[in-house]
């Protein structure tokens, strides 16, 4: 609906901008005190700005806090799990939509039904296998266990519910094999809905932090969120613009991304919800 | 003859299509067998145990549940959990809902506006935590604001009356822009011609909302309003970056308290038969949703 008045429009745009205020300030003050000195990240003056840039929070914090490994790691696992993820549920989603097989509407029964189970049901169980697997402290521990989902088996069979079987039929009388098929076929016409899940996917995974917090314990594996957790608690006093600078670093690249792929992201994120 | 022969190697091609097709599904399946069922099931048992992770398990019945039930500590941990989920949920809705109307009125730069409003969404958890943990420090941008503005300070995550209202402020400002794409999406799915017609009956906006928009977003609140109370019941970041469950109890929620028992007290089955009792919740709220939405399609169709 269109609003004519200006005045309305005006006391809209206050309330608007109001609103702006309260969400990106917080992020402003996240970015400006990660460029201050200590000293200025502690005063009760308010100032807006840093006094002069300090990039060395930034360098100090990648090199000597490890965040540039805690920042690989993040990358390799979020990579890999958002890979296997989308594979996985699309090869599942592929089976159980354009199939006929016996036991098929109870098998995905049956992974719908894991869909509500909150995850600190699974934390110990889980922490038990990995431990026997002899995956503590490992990617393998940090990766398998969080590589499927029922929400991305679900959101991919829907999607590919959608394919026309014709082309798929046309691509077997002409001889090719399945995996070809899905490989070739399905999956590329699937790409819509992958994308909107492995933006979820790789959101879900880079914000992790239970998992990682239960299966890692040494410094070579931690993830961002856990370089966080150990900085915000640091004995020694909190130095605010180190772990500031932290923040940034683990925030940038979803931030980027997300200004890069605002539509698909945002078609991602509510995807459940109005079309489910 | 032929024909039976055409048939039977029909038949075959026809078996070995079903069988690709299990085949696509078995990792999955193995999957959902190895990191969920076995797990849930596992998770039963050893809420019926008394375990350290390292000795070995003993099967003591319902022990852990009937412990549970006298310890006010839990209690404690289940009343902080529906305070913190019924704080938030209610402010993520009432917010989430203002700024979805607000937007549908399509001024310019809306667009911009609402990206902005949901850039907190995508930004870690963890890293929203420790930006308001710097916050909220006695003498942060927040209290620096207050004082400037109306000549007082609040202790925030160092007193056991603020620290929940101060997780509660950094959950909602977290996910509301989320929850406003949700009701935009619903928005725009309402013709605008609906809305020139209540005009020219002469409807104000406040009865055309009231009486057309709020209706017409009765399945969306019922999404919404089920995915952020489940959403809420197992947040877990805050508490650990914020407040560790402090000070005192006041922020010890159940996703927290069953993590501190079973990592660092070593106490397995209690953990797990508090992850037990939260399932159930979790679970009474996911029937509730299907529930709802079974009726909504019904509706719809």
């Amino acid at each position: 609906m269109q609003v004519r008045s200006t005045k309305t429009k005006i006391v809209l745009y206050l309330i608007l901008i109001f609103f702006a205020l309260v969400f990106i300030v917080p992020i402003f003050w996240m970015v400006s005190s990660s460029f201050k000195s200590l000293e200025n990240t502690l005063t009760t003056e308010l100032r807006w700005f840093p006094e002069k840039l300090h990039f060395e929070n930034y360098t100090q914090i990648w090199r000597k806090g490890n965040f540039g490994r805690f920042f690989m790691n993040s990358t390799v696992v979020a990579v890999v799990i958002t890979s296997g993820h989308l594979l996985l549920a699309s090869m599942a989603g592929y089976g159980l939509s354009k199939f006929q097989f016996r036991g098929r509407e109870v098998i995905f029964m049956f992974i719908l039904s894991t869909m509500m189970i909150p995850f600190q049901v699974l934390v110990i169980p889980l922490f038990i296998i990995v431990k026997n697997f002899g995956w503590i402290d490992t990617y393998t521990g940090l990766i398998v266990p969080a590589i499927l989902t029922a929400f991305g088996v679900f959101l991919m069979r829907q999607y590919i519910q959608t394919i026309p079987n014709a082309i798929i039929d046309a691509a077997r009388i002409d001889g090719c094999k399945e995996f070809y098929i899905f490989y070739r076929i399905v999956l590329p016409l699937a790409k819509p809905g992958a994308a909107a899940l492995g933006i979820l996917v790789f959101l879900g995974t880079w914000n992790n932090l239970l998992w990682p917090l239960v299966v890692v314990n040494s410094d070579k594996l931690f993830t961002l969120p856990l370089g966080l957790t150990r900085l915000a608690k640091s004995e020694h006093g909190v130095k605010y613009n180190e772990l500031l600078s932290a923040a940034v670093i683990s925030s940038a690249p979803v931030v980027a991304f997300f200004l890069l792929f605002q539509r698909y992201y945002i078609e991602g994120l509510t995807i459940g919800s109005v079309k489910g | 003859m032929t024909g039976q022969r055409n048939q039977r190697i029909a038949l075959s091609l026809e078996n070995k299509k079903s069988l690709a097709g299990f085949l696509f599904v078995v990792p999955a399946l193995l999957f959902f067998i190895v990191f969920l069922a076995y797990p849930v099931v596992n998770a039963v048992y050893v809420s019926f145990t008394d375990w350290d992770l390292f000795s070995e398990m003993k099967f003591i019945g319902v022990s852990n549940y009937v412990e549970l039930s006298k310890d006010p500590l839990f209690w404690k941990s289940l009343a902080v959990t529906i305070y913190f989920t019924v704080g938030t949920a209610v402010g993520i809705w009432i917010l989430s809902l203002v700024l979805a109307l607000l937007m549908d009125f399509q001024l310019k730069f809306a667009d911009a506006f609402s990206t902005l409003y949901f850039l907190p969404a995508i930004i870690p958890l963890a890293v929203n935590s420790v930006v308001w943990l710097y916050m909220f420090r006695r003498l942060g941008l927040v209290n620096i604001i207050l004082n400037t503005l109306f000549g007082f300070t609040l202790p925030w995550v160092r007193s056991s009356a603020w620290a929940m209202p101060s997780i509660i402020i950094v959950m909602v400002w977290t996910w509301t822009g989320y929850y406003m794409m949700i009701y935009l999406a619903g928005l725009k799915g309402i013709p605008d011609e609906l809305y020139e017609a209540a005009r020219i009956d002469g409807a104000s906006w406040f009865q055309y909302t009231l009486r057309i928009t709020l209706p017409l977003l009765k399945p969306i609140f019922l999404f919404v309003s089920i995915i952020s109370v489940m959403t809420c019941l197992q947040a877990f970041a805050p508490f650990q970056l914020m407040t560790e469950g402090g000070p005192g109890d006041s922020t010890r929620v159940l996703t927290f308290k069953i993590y501190q028992d079973a990592f660092f007290r070593l106490k397995m089955g209690r953990a797990a038969a508090q992850a037990m009792v939260l399932f159930v919740i979790v679970m009474a709220f996911a029937l509730t949703q299907f529930r709802l939405l079974r009726g909504r399609s019904a509706y719809a169709s």
